[in-house]
C-alpha cells in the first residue's frame, strides 16, 4: 500500500525505531498512517513488539565452562 | 583458592544488578560478551577476532521474495496465542535464546545488553563506542531476525 512515500517493506525496516519513539516526527506520522490503512503492517508491528518483550523478560544465560574459565582467568588478573 | 576465586566471581555475577552506572564493571562485563561471541565464532570455524565482529550485520529485516512492489504478498501470519499465553511459553523463550545465539556477533552483543542486560541505549553507545545510528540499526537487525524465527516456528507449529 503505497501512501505518502511509505511501503510494507519500507515500514518492516523502520518498525523497531518506531516501537522505540526513535522515528523522526515525518516518519512517526508516515508510519502511523501507513498503520491504518494495512491490517498485514500491524500485524508485523505486533510481533515486533511481542519478540521484544519475551526479550526483555528473558533472563541472561549462564555462560558455558569455556567462557567461565576464560572469565576466571580475567577474573584473578583483575583482582591483581 | 581456585573456590574462593569462583564464589568471589559468583557473588560478584549476583550482585551486578546493583553496579548501576559503573563503567568499568560495564566495560569489563562487555570484554565478556565479546570473548564469548569470538570463541563461537572460532568454535564454528568461522573467521577470527575483531573482524568476526565487523561482519554479517547486512541483510533485510523481512525476505525481499515476500514483499511485490515492496508490498506484502506473503503476509506475515497471525501468531494464534494471545501474548499472555506467548510470554508464559517455555519453548518460545528457548527459541529466543537459541535466536540471540545465532546472530551476528555485533547484533548478538547489542541485543543482549539492551534487551536481556536491560541497558540503556546510551549505556550501550557508550560502551561500546558506537554511534547512535549504528545501535539503532544493530538492534533492529538483531530483533527483526529473532521475530523472523519466532514466526518461522509458529508456521511450523500451525
Amino acid at each position: 500500500m503505497m501512501v505518502s512515500g511509505t511501503t510494507c517493506q519500507e515500514f518492516t525496516e523502520n518498525a523497531n525505531d518506531y516501537l522505540e519513539g526513535e522515528a523522526s516526527w515525518s516518519d512517526w506520522a508516515r508510519i502511523r498512517f501507513h498503520l491504518w490503512i494495512c491490517p498485514h503492517c500491524r500485524e508485523y508491528l505486533e510481533q515486533m513488539d511481542l519478540t521484544r518483550l519475551l526479550l526483555q523478560t528473558t533472563p541472561p544465560q549462564d555462560v558455558d565452562p569455556e567462557v567461565k574459565e576464560e572469565i576466571m582467568k580475567r577474573f584473578k588478573q583483575w583482582s591483581d | 583458592m581456585e573456590e574462593v576465586v569462583q564464589e568471589a566471581w559468583m557473588s560478584f555475577l549476583q550482585s551486578l544488578d546493583r553496579f548501576e552506572g559503573r563503567a568499568s564493571v560495564k566495560t569489563w562485563l562487555f570484554r565478556i560478551l565479546v570473548n564469548r561471541a569470538i570463541s563461537r565464532s572460532k568454535r564454528e570455524n568461522r573467521t577470527t577476532p575483531m573482524s568476526a565482529l565487523g561482519t554479517g550485520d547486512d541483510g533485510p529485516a523481512v525476505d525481499p521474495a515476500r514483499f511485490a512492489n515492496s508490498m506484502w504478498s506473503s503476509p506475515p501470519a497471525a501468531w494464534r496465542t494471545n501474548p499472555e499465553a506467548v510470554l508464559a511459553n517455555a519453548q518460545l523463550r528457548r527459541i529466543v535464546e537459541e535466536a540471540v545465539e545465532d546472530l551476528p556477533p555485533r547484533q548478538k552483543v547489542v541485543i543482549t545488553l539492551r534487551d536481556l542486560q536491560g541497558w540503556s541505549s546510551k549505556e550501550v553507545r557508550n560502551v561500546l563506542d558506537i554511534s547512535q545510528t549504528n545501535q539503532r540499526v544493530l538492534l533492529h537487525r538483531a530483533r527483526s531476525r529473532v521475530r523472523a524465527v519466532l514466526e518461522e516456528h509458529h508456521r511450523d507449529d500451525g
